[in-house]
């Protein structure tokens, strides 16, 4: 209703308001002018009668008195010419008409007419309705020498009120036209006085339906007068304080999504995945990194909305084997590893997950999720838990041989010159390899420090080789292996670090003599080409898988063949020969076929 | 040539050619498969790049923002001499974790 009403302004109310009572004032001027002219017509055409039928009687009185014949017909129809009578008469005293303005009533009886009598001095007047008309009639008793002559009567209609109204119409400009136009000049006026107070009255509205004041916008008046000034002085300080309070706000909304968006750049600067989910596991909000680590196009929209078993990438019967997602577990701190893809794509996640409590209700909220990339230190852990057990055995054997033979030698008293050499001899080999163990740590060491380092100097390949080759030629022959060696006729000058690379191809065909059967085959062979030495050492042994392929470079990594594990090993020596020979910016490959053998091709660019 | 392989979970990237003109494509083709892994992680292996020009240290710059973007880290390692001049005087250096060695590099990632 408020809001209909408003579609009306206030100046045109005012207007139509005022106009309304003035059209209603002017009506009834103007009816109220018809009836008092007709009132003062009225008074007026009494007073004339009661004067005429003064002056006729007079007359009438002379003609009787002068004349033997009186005309007195011709004498009332004069008279009621004169004044436009409704007729005159003139009434003898046996109360009949002698003269007549209507001649036909001449002789006639004169019958006295009903109504309101009233007298003027020697005068009657009789008031009386006949038909539609309103008639005024006066006698008066005509006096004669002889005495009383008889009366005369005249009568005359009053006029109606439609020729009041018509009388008054003639001067209609001026009774109704005149307080028209004023009226219309009036609400011209007062239209101009009260347009300031529209806009007040609009913004009043306004501020009458709107939920707080500070939705309301209320402005100054273009306007002058006091009350202008006070409601411009109203709007200027209410609009101050709605700046300051919009500022205030703005300020705080400012403040909070600073801290909001602070929030979220130390969340996405974390290399850790962080996620929220909510009570129905759906996540409600994830960091960069933990979209980088679940997603497949790495967006966080892509994981919004979805549960956390999805976005992990899990299946019902996957994540319902999950403590992770265990209904029992879920007020508490989990914490659980997973595993996801296969081969080189391998991951190993940490997830951990964190039950969330508002200080107002101790009712779970919600749970955080942390998400965490161990794969690499997992395979770091693996390879030292391998590098452990390998040099646990590595150690024991050799110093539990040396332990024994040294005790024997030391209590055995009647041990001959031959036992007594052959023990020592053992315990020197024991020991040797002992010592190679821990050389090969030592190697291991500087590679994980990164200081292992090459010292090049101009090689006689021919010789190098040759020295491999006596190295490598008993464990052949001890396997009876048909060891092949080809080796190009000439060799070019090159630099080199001899003795890791003897250390290298040593490993190599150490491994190949290892690892082949008894009456196997072991082919070493050397090609000079224009920029690089290629040495390829093949064999017919067990062979690599494929899966193993990948990591056979990795340190402390031993094949789970278990024809591998009945060999010693550290699991260093294809770990130093690759790494020996990258430091000389060759190559190192394999083609290997499980239980076919396995060829190594190493190049080594001439300097 | 630049070469991918990989040191457990690590990317190493390894080349022998300067860090110029059209080999930077060759660069950036050998980083594309560590930059399809969700958290990428990777090393670039300087020891055979003979030298950096400034349209390199620019790409090295682009690449580690693209490894920054998907929450992953790029570490340079084992740059000669006359690298490891360029990368400190241009300051390339204070955007990246530098090692000696290739092997400390890889070492770096396992917290």
């Amino acid at each position: 209703m408020l809001a209909r009403s408003v579609k009306v302004e206030l100046p045109r109310r005012v207007v139509v308001c005022y106009l309304l009572y003035s059209l209603v004032a002017i009506l009834w001027l103007a009816v109220s002018a018809v009836f008092v002219t007709k009132s003062i017509v009225v008074r007026n055409m009494e007073d004339e009668l009661l004067s005429y039928l003064q002056h006729a009687s007079t007359l009438t009185a002379l003609e009787i008195a002068s004349q033997d014949d009186p005309q007195l017909q011709t004498l009332v129809e004069r008279f009621s010419r004169e004044r436009s009578l409704l007729f005159c008469a003139f009434v003898s005293n046996d109360n009949s008409y002698e003269a007549h303005s209507r001649k036909r009533l001449v002789g006639k009886t004169h019958d006295a007419e009903n109504g309101i009598t009233t007298r003027h001095g020697d005068i009657e007047a009789v008031r009386y309705t006949s038909g539609s008309l309103k008639i005024r009639e006066y006698n008066a008793s005509i006096h004669a020498p002889t005495g009383i002559a008889g009366r005369l009567i005249i009568a005359k209609a009053e006029p109606s009120t439609g020729e009041m109204t018509r009388m008054v119409t003639r001067h209609a400009f001026v009774v109704v036209c005149c307080p028209l136009l004023l009226v219309v000049l009036g609400c011209f006026t007062l239209h101009r006085l009260v347009s300031p107070m529209a806009s007040v009255d609009s913004q009043l509205r306004q501020a009458a339906i709107a939920p707080t004041l500070a939705d309301v916008e209320l402005s100054p008046i273009k306007s002058r007068g006091p009350n202008v000034l006070g409601w411009n002085r109203i709007v200027r300080e209410f609009q101050e304080e709605n700046t300051q309070n919009s500022l205030d706000q703005r300020l705080g909304d400012a403040v909070r999504t600073l801290r909001q968006g602070k929030s979220d750049d130390i969340l996405n600067s974390l290399p850790e995945g962080i996620a929220v989910s909510d009570q129905d596991g759906i996540i409600t909000f994830a960091n960069q990194s933990m979209a980088a680590l679940l997603a497949a196009d790495a967006q966080v929209d892509s994981l919004l909305g979805k549960s956390v078993e999805v976005g992990l990438g899990l299946n019902s019967e996957q994540a319902s084997g999950l403590a992770l997602f265990d209904p029992d577990r879920f007020a508490r701190q989990v914490a659980e590893e997973l595993e996801r893809g296969d081969g080189e794509a391998k991951q190993v996640l940490r997830i951990a997950r964190t039950p969330i409590r508002t200080s107002e209700n101790a009712t779970c909220a919600g749970q955080v999720w942390t998400v965490r990339d161990i794969t690499q230190q997992k395979l770091a852990d693996a390879m030292r838990d391998q590098f452990l057990d390998n040099a646990t055995h590595e150690l024991r054997t050799p110093l539990a041989n040396i332990k024994a033979y040294a005790e024997t030698l030391s209590m055995g008293d009647d041990l001959d010159v031959e036992s007594q050499k052959e023990f020592c001899n053992t315990i020197n080999v024991e020991a040797t390899r002992l010592a190679r163990f821990i050389d090969d740590l030592l190697s291991v060491s500087s590679m994980e420090a990164g200081s292992l380092t090459l010292h090049k100097q101009g090689v006689d390949l021919d010789r190098m080789f040759s020295e491999v080759v006596g190295k490598i030629k008993s464990q052949m022959d001890k396997k009876q292996l048909d060891f092949e060696t080809i080796f190009p006729a000439k060799y070019p000058q090159t630099k080199l670090d001899k003795d890791k690379v003897n250390v290298a191809l040593v490993n190599l065909l150490g491994n190949a003599a290892k690892y082949t059967p008894d009456g196997g085959r072991v082919r070493f062979e050397v090609k000079i080409t224009d920029r690089e030495i290629r040495i390829e050492v093949e064999d017919s042994g067990v062979g690599i898988s494929e899966e193993e392929l990948p990591r056979i470079y990795d340190k402390f990594f031993r094949s789970s063949n278990p024809s591998v594990q009945q060999v010693t090993g550290t699991g260093l020596g294809l770990s130093m020969a690759h790494e020996v020979i990258k430091l000389h910016n060759g190559d190192l490959t394999v083609q290997s076929a499980l239980g076919e053998g396995t060829t190594f091709i190493a190049t080594l660019p001439l300097e | 040539m630049f070469k991918h392989s990989k040191q457990g979970a690590i990317n190493v990237i390894s080349g022998t050619l300067p860090l110029s003109g059209d080999a930077l494509e060759l660069l950036e083709g050998a980083f594309d498969g560590c930059l399809s892994e969700g958290q990428p992680r990777a090393v670039l292996d300087l020891r055979s790049v003979p030298l950096i020009d400034s349209a390199g240290l620019e790409r090295l710059l682009d690449l580690r923002d693209r490894f920054q973007k998907k929450m992953g880290d790029l570490k340079l390692a084992g740059a000669n001499p006359l690298c490891d001049d360029i990368l400190s005087v241009t300051g390339v250096a204070s955007y990246f974790d530098v090692f000696p060695e290739l092997s400390q590099a890889v070492g770096s990632f396992i917290e």
